[in-house]
């Protein structure tokens, strides 16, 4: 039996959350034990470690990165 | 013929002979001296005359020396006058150069200076912008996110995976 640790937003509700272990079984297969784990600092998305594997698919990561690249042009174009 | 008489004969003879002693007297005692006194004058008024000209060709010699010497003096001058103007004028010109080359300078300078701060400018209040609108971004997705956002992002991931 393997396991997966979901983090997702506290919002985030059962039904979304049971689509994604759907999904997750789907693609990994049907031994995966999947543990919820609620952090109230996520705003939305899900991030997953499965298999010493780190998935993100966080929506703070996808800003973070957006932030990263916007600094990163300006100091390009400077 | 009243002179050839015998008694008239011996009056002209005495006058002949009166005649030729005066012309004689006379040229010795007159007409001589006279005739010295005049050569003399005249090798006097020659003399004179040689000295004047010499005196002339001496004087006509020494003001085409003095003209000479001021057509030198006039050109010297002038040579001069045209040393000192154009070496002002060199100067001058080197002085504008200079300053021109100084303002170029200083108005590159400043040039540079500005736009280095125009674009630090942007760059800070670009950064600003997007710093800003990522914390909105956060601040409104915070309260946005529904549970269909999520199931998006659920389908993009296992999309992305190859599902």
């Amino acid at each position: 039996m393997r396991s997966c640790i979901i983090t997702v937003s506290p919002a985030m509700g059962n039904e979304t959350y049971d689509y994604l272990v759907s999904r997750v079984h789907a693609r990994f297969g049907e031994d995966v034990a999947c543990t919820r784990v609620n952090d109230a600092e996520l705003l939305g998305g899900f991030y997953m470690e499965l298999d010493g594997t780190v998935y993100d698919m966080t929506v703070n990561t996808r800003l973070d990165q957006a932030k990263r690249a916007f600094d990163a042009e300006r100091t390009v174009d400077a | 013929m009243d002179l050839l008489k015998p008694e008239m004969l011996g009056d002209v003879i005495i006058n002949i002979i009166n005649i030729l002693i005066l012309f004689f007297v006379t040229k010795k005692l007159l007409y001589q001296p006279v005739k010295k006194y005049l050569t003399a004058r005249r090798e006097k008024e020659l003399a004179a005359l040689t000295d004047a000209e010499q005196s002339r060709a001496e004087a006509e010699e020494a003001k085409a020396r003095y003209d000479a010497l001021v057509k030198d003096a006039e050109t010297e001058k002038e040579r001069i006058l045209a040393d000192a103007k154009r070496e002002a004028k060199e100067n001058a010109d080197e002085i504008l150069s200079g300053a021109k080359r100084s303002a170029a300078a200083l108005l590159e300078d400043a040039q540079r200076t500005a736009d280095a701060e125009k674009a630090k400018l942007m760059q800070d209040a670009h950064r600003e912008i997007g710093q800003t609108a990522v914390a909105l971004s956060g601040k409104i997705l915070g309260r946005e996110v529904s549970d269909a956002d999520n199931r998006r992002l659920i389908d993009d991931f296992f999309k992305h995976l190859g599902d």
